[in-house]
C-alpha cells in the first residue's frame, strides 16, 4: 500500500514531468552503453607500454574539429590526424571504455606503436 | 467555437507552443523573402539542419552537458552560501547592521564586471565561471530572504513565544515557513540571473559550453549556430523554470503564502 506522500507525488504534475525527464536521461545513458558494445576492434590494447597504456586509432565519420580534439585529449595524447582518423597514444583501458561511450566515434582500432 | 478548438485551447502543449508559431512563421517569412542577407540572417530550416549536424558530431550534447554541470556547481554553492547568510542577516540585527551596506554595494556590481579580475585570479577555468554564478545568485537570494523574514507577522512570533517555543522552534516553525514564498522567489530570480551569468562567463572565460559555442560560431561567421545557441538557451531555461522553479514557487506560495494570508483575513 503506497504511503499518502507517495500517492500525492504520483498525482502531482511537476513530479510526473520530472520523472519523464529522469527516464529520458536514463534511456539516453542506456543507449550510450548499448551503442558502445563492439566499438573497440579486436587487438586494441595489444601493444601495451610499461604503464599498461597503448595506442588507439579513433575513427570518426567526419573530419575532427576543435571540440573533438579536446575531448579525445582527455583520454590520451594526440599523435596526429589522418582524414577522419585521430591517432591517440597512451590510452588506458578505462579510456577505451570512455571513448566507446562517445556516440560520435565510429570505431576504435589498434594504433601504430612507436 | 467548436469542441475541438476548445479542447485544443485547453491543451498544455498548444498553450505552451502556440505563442511561438507566429514568431517562427514570421522568422521563416523574413528569411524566405531575404529581407536581410543570408550571411546575417538564416531561417528556421537552416538552424534545424545545423542542429542535426551538431547532434551528429556530438558537439551540442557535449557543450550542453558542460554548461549544465557549471550551472549545477554554481547553484549548489550559491544556495549553500545564500540561504544561511540570508537567514542570518534577516534575523540578527547586528549582522544586518554590519552587512547591509556591503550587500547593497556588491549587488550593484554586475557579475560581468567581476570577470576581468576573476580571470586574473583563477584563469580561464571552471572556478572562474563558478565564482561568477555564485556571486550572481547569492545577493538577490539574500535580499529576498531578508524581505521574506520582514513580512512574517510579528504577532505570530510573539504567539509562538508565549506558547513556550524556543528560538530554534520559532525559527523552524514560524520564520522559515513564513518567509518561504520570498525564498522561493529569490531562488527563482537568483537562478535566472545565474543562468545569464553562466552564458556571459562562457563567452568570455569559457573553453566549452553553449555560450562558448555561440561565440566561437561568431568567429567563423556561422550565424545558424549562434541562432541555435540562443534557442537552446531559451528552451533550457523555459524547461528548468517550468519543471522545477515555477512549481516550487507556486506550491510554496499556495502552502505558506496565500493560504496563510487568506486564513488571517478571515
Amino acid at each position: 500500500m503506497p504511503s499518502p506522500i507517495l500517492r500525492r507525488a504520483v498525482r502531482s504534475a511537476p513530479v510526473r514531468r520530472i520523472a519523464v525527464v529522469v527516464l529520458l536521461v536514463l534511456l539516453y545513458q542506456g543507449w550510450l552503453g548499448v551503442q558502445a558494445i563492439g566499438k573497440a576492434a579486436p587487438g586494441v590494447g595489444a601493444h601495451r607500454d610499461e604503464r599498461g597504456r597503448f595506442p588507439v586509432d579513433v575513427v570518426l565519420d567526419f573530419p575532427p574539429e576543435r571540440y573533438h580534439v579536446l575531448e579525445l585529449q582527455k583520454h590520451g595524447r594526440i599523435a596526429g590526424t589522418d582524414g577522419t582518423v585521430v591517432h591517440l597514444r597512451g590510452v588506458s583501458p578505462a579510456g577505451v571504455d570512455a571513448l566507446a561511450r562517445e556516440y560520435w566515434i565510429d570505431a576504435l582500432e589498434p594504433g601504430r606503436p612507436g | 467555437m467548436t469542441v475541438l478548438a476548445r479542447r485544443l485551447a485547453r491543451s498544455g502543449a498548444v498553450r505552451t507552443l502556440g505563442p511561438f508559431v507566429p514568431v517562427v512563421a514570421l522568422w521563416w517569412l523574413l528569411a524566405q523573402l531575404q529581407v536581410f542577407p543570408p550571411a546575417f540572417f538564416v531561417g528556421p530550416d537552416v538552424v534545424l539542419a545545423e542542429l542535426g549536424g551538431l547532434l551528429e558530431r556530438g558537439i551540442l550534447p557535449g557543450y550542453l552537458s558542460d554548461s549544465l554541470t557549471r550551472l549545477w556547481n554554481g547553484v549548489l554553492f550559491g544556495l549553500l552560501i545564500g540561504l544561511p547568510l540570508g537567514f542570518l542577516v534577516g534575523m540578527s540585527p547586528l549582522a544586518r547592521r554590519l552587512t547591509w551596506p556591503l550587500l547593497l554595494f556588491f549587488q550593484a556590481i554586475a557579475d560581468i564586471a567581476w570577470l576581468p579580475i576573476v580571470i586574473v585570479w583563477f584563469g580561464f577555468s571552471l572556478t572562474a565561471v563558478t565564482f561568477v554564478i555564485v556571486y550572481t545568485i547569492v545577493f538577490p537570494l539574500v535580499l529576498s530572504i531578508v524581505a521574506g523574514i520582514e513580512q512574517v507577522p510579528p504577532e505570530l512570533v510573539r504567539a509562538a513565544r508565549s506558547l513556550g517555543a524556543g528560538r530554534f522552534r520559532v525559527f523552524v516553525e514560524v520564520i522559515v515557513p513564513g518567509s518561504l514564498p520570498s525564498v522561493a522567489s529569490g531562488v527563482r530570480t537568483g537562478l535566472g540571473y545565474g543562468w545569464r551569468a553562466l552564458v556571459a562567463a562562457e563567452i568570455i572565460v569559457g573553453t566549452s559550453g553553449i555560450g562558448f559555442m555561440m561565440f566561437d560560431a561568431r568567429r567563423v561567421g556561422d550565424v545558424a549556430e549562434v541562432f541555435l545557441g540562443m534557442i537552446v538557451l531559451g528552451i533550457l531555461w523555459y524547461a528548468l523554470d517550468a519543471l522545477l522553479l515555477a512549481p516550487f514557487e507556486h506550491a510554496t506560495v499556495e502552502r505558506w503564502g496565500l493560504v496563510r494570508q487568506e486564513a488571517a483575513a478571515r
